[in-house]
């Protein structure tokens, strides 16, 4: 079995597909990166503040925005950033006022308790976090949606389109046993696939934010932030660090990856086409964001929108299950939507290892 | 002593029968299976090796249905498709290395079974090409080797010699025979004359049903006395052939010499002929006709 393993190993790295796919996307990275700038001024002014934010600091920040005659200086971003931090805890508050203005629910004590235990008033310098958080829910899923793709579509197809398949059905280990092979091989592919992404976001994020060479200093701080200082995350009801959040969003980008490689495969198994095998699987990962950026889903927050949190790449990008308080209610419990996401992640993951067994179990050449 | 029997079967494809009522028993040797294209060649050999189901009845290895025996029914198979598949970036080698390891065959083992296979169907040499560079007949040699690597008692060849030279032919016959001892062989084909000298028996399918099953010299004493040579003229080539069933045509000097079957002599000058396995085929195949 090791060796049909390490086979299918080999002729997976021979598609060269996915080397042409490898430079694109290094190629166009490369190409629209963009950098972090602040000086070295601006840097300093941040550790002049004491975390957590006091009143004083608010009262003194606000009263020098106010000014007409401030002056913009480099310490300007470090006011900004506590004013920020009191209005995303104002925000929490309003949210709170009206939530409890409503006839109450379970679902909105929930709410209401989790809103209330938020606490923003707490700075650091975030970029570093914050970047590689948007680069891995961004670009770093794109090219792992892209690599798996051509690195799967045509794992069982091109047995059928060669004719190949006619010696697995004759020979001893047969189709199962391949099958066997083929799901091992998916999973260390997206092992691989997904490792290296992360490495390289590390990576790539610390290159550009530290492009500013005073910044390397400050590259291991921010983590400890509220995620509410994540631009996508300013009204979430969690209360979670940015060091939390990425570990959650790591997390469901692999599973996410697993489960969709899982998808790959079982679509590369099912159509004896490559070309079919390989626009099914693109438009399982990427329909849901053609369909909710044509649409302008996520700025109406309705029904439909709340159902494509819930698609493979969404939950992948693991953001927009955090953003605000999306849940489902079975009788009196409430159950939110990181843990309807990573429950939907492991049926998937289970029903597409079983359906891969018992379809092929009974598969024909004919 | 290995022994596979067919019992009554049927193949269906929505309305067309492909095979209908199908039984035999074969024990080793080599059985050749003629027959048009379309005949349900092909169909009954994929129903040999389980590549698909046939409508009604089944296939026995030594007694037990190959549906519950699986793994050991499939190591005792070796397979020569019609057109040998390969990856297209695959080298000789490789290809038969990963061929052995999906027939289970330990590493060790392997490396010694492919170099032995490779000097048997001599591409030693051409190891390390890729296999869509080589020739039709040696990409059939990649087949038979891969096929061997598992010592197979039931070796099946599905029309072997398509496309081939008549060099590679001849070369491919040989070759068959000495694998064909103490192992049950199935080849398919529609080139009557590979089969000369080489089958145990000739089974003739015809439309799905099988005609005839029966040692080579058996069959053809069927056509004893109908096969005829008559040297003719150019002009009378249309007459004749619509007047008798016409096999091989062939220029003689300003004339042309006309292999025909008919029960009795059909012109002054025939001289009657030995019939040979292409005069059967021509007899029961030819222009599609079946007699």
């Amino acid at each position: 079995m090791k060796q049909l393993i390490w086979w299918e190993w080999k002729l997976l790295w021979q598609q060269k597909l996915i080397y042409i796919m490898l430079v694109a996307i290094l190629s166009l990275l490369w190409i629209s990166k963009t950098y972090f700038n602040m000086s070295i001024e601006e840097l300093n002014a941040f550790e002049e503040i004491q975390n957590p934010i006091t009143e004083k600091d608010i009262q003194e920040a606000r009263e020098i925005l106010a000014t007409k005659e401030f002056e913009i200086g480099p310490e300007v971003n470090v006011f900004y950033r506590i004013d920020e931090a009191q209005t995303l805890m104002d925000k929490q508050s309003t949210i709170i006022n009206q939530l409890k203005a409503r006839p109450q629910t379970s679902a909105l004590e929930k709410e209401i308790t989790m809103r209330e235990q938020v606490n923003t008033m707490y700075i650091e310098k975030t970029e570093y976090p914050i970047f590689l958080s948007e680069f891995l829910g961004g670009e770093g899923l794109i090219a792992i949606g892209i690599l798996l793709i051509v690195g799967l579509y045509n794992l069982f197809a091109r047995d059928q389109q060669t004719g190949m398949i006619q010696y697995t059905l004759t020979s001893k280990f047969g189709r199962c046993k391949l099958v066997q092979a083929k799901l091992v091989v998916t999973l260390l592919y997206t092992m691989v696939i997904y490792i290296g992404t992360v490495i390289f976001s590390v990576i790539f994020n610390i290159y550009r934010t530290g492009s500013h060479v005073n910044y390397w200093m400050y590259i291991a701080e921010g983590f400890n932030s509220p995620i509410q200082f994540h631009s996508s995350l300013s009204m979430s009801p969690y209360t979670l660090t940015l060091f939390e959040f990425l570990l959650i969003q790591l997390l469901f980008l692999l599973l996410g990856s697993i489960c969709f490689s899982i998808i790959c495969l079982s679509i590369s198994s099912v159509v004896k086409a490559s070309f079919i095998s390989f626009l099914f699987s693109m438009a399982i990962f990427f329909l849901p964001f053609l369909i909710v950026n044509l649409l302008n889903l996520l700025a109406e927050r309705g029904w439909i929108a709340k159902l494509f949190i819930y698609t493979i790449p969404y939950i992948m990008q693991t953001k927009r299950l955090f953003e605000a308080f999306y849940y489902l209610q079975i009788s009196n419990k409430v159950i939110l939507a990181p843990f309807i996401a990573l429950g939907l992640l492991l049926v998937i993951i289970i029903s597409s290892i079983v359906f891969l067994k018992i379809y092929n179990k009974k598969w024909r050449y004919i | 002593m290995n022994e596979l029997c067919l019992k009554s079967i049927y193949k269906n494809y929505k309305t067309k029968q492909v095979l209908d009522n199908i039984s035999m028993i074969f024990k080793p040797g080599v059985y050749s299976f003629l027959g048009a294209n379309g005949s349900g060649k092909t169909t009954l050999m994929r129903i040999i090796l389980n590549l698909i189901k046939p409508t009604k009845g089944a296939v026995y290895w030594n007694g037990q249905p190959i549906e519950l025996l699986g793994e050991s029914y499939r190591d005792a198979i070796g397979y020569v498709p019609q057109h040998v598949p390969f990856y297209p970036n695959m080298k000789v080698y490789d290809f038969l290395m990963y061929i052995g390891t999906l027939k289970g065959i330990a590493n060790h083992a392997l490396k010694e079974k492919v170099e032995y296979w490779l000097k048997q169907v001599n591409l030693y040499d051409d190891r390390y090409q890729k296999i869509k560079n080589l020739s039709g007949g040696m990409k059939q040699r990649v087949g038979i080797a891969q096929a061997m690597l598992n010592d197979p008692q039931l070796l099946i060849l599905d029309e072997p010699t398509a496309g081939l030279d008549p060099k590679e032919r001849i070369r491919f016959r040989s070759l068959i025979a000495n694998l064909s001892v103490n192992r049950i062989i199935l080849y398919t084909t529609h080139i009557a004359s590979d089969l000369e000298g080489l089958t145990d028996y000739v089974c003739i399918l015809n439309n799905g049903c099988l005609e005839q099953l029966d040692e080579p010299e058996n069959v053809l004493k069927k056509l004893a006395k109908q096969v005829w040579e008559v040297d003719i003229l150019p002009e009378e080539l249309i007459y004749i052939e619509e007047q008798y069933k016409v096999g091989a045509i062939e220029k003689h000097g300003g004339r042309i010499r006309v292999r025909l079957y008919h029960h009795k002599k059909p012109l002054p000058q025939a001289v009657m002929k030995e019939p040979t396995l292409e005069d059967l085929y021509l007899y029961y195949f030819s222009e599609g006709q079946s007699t």
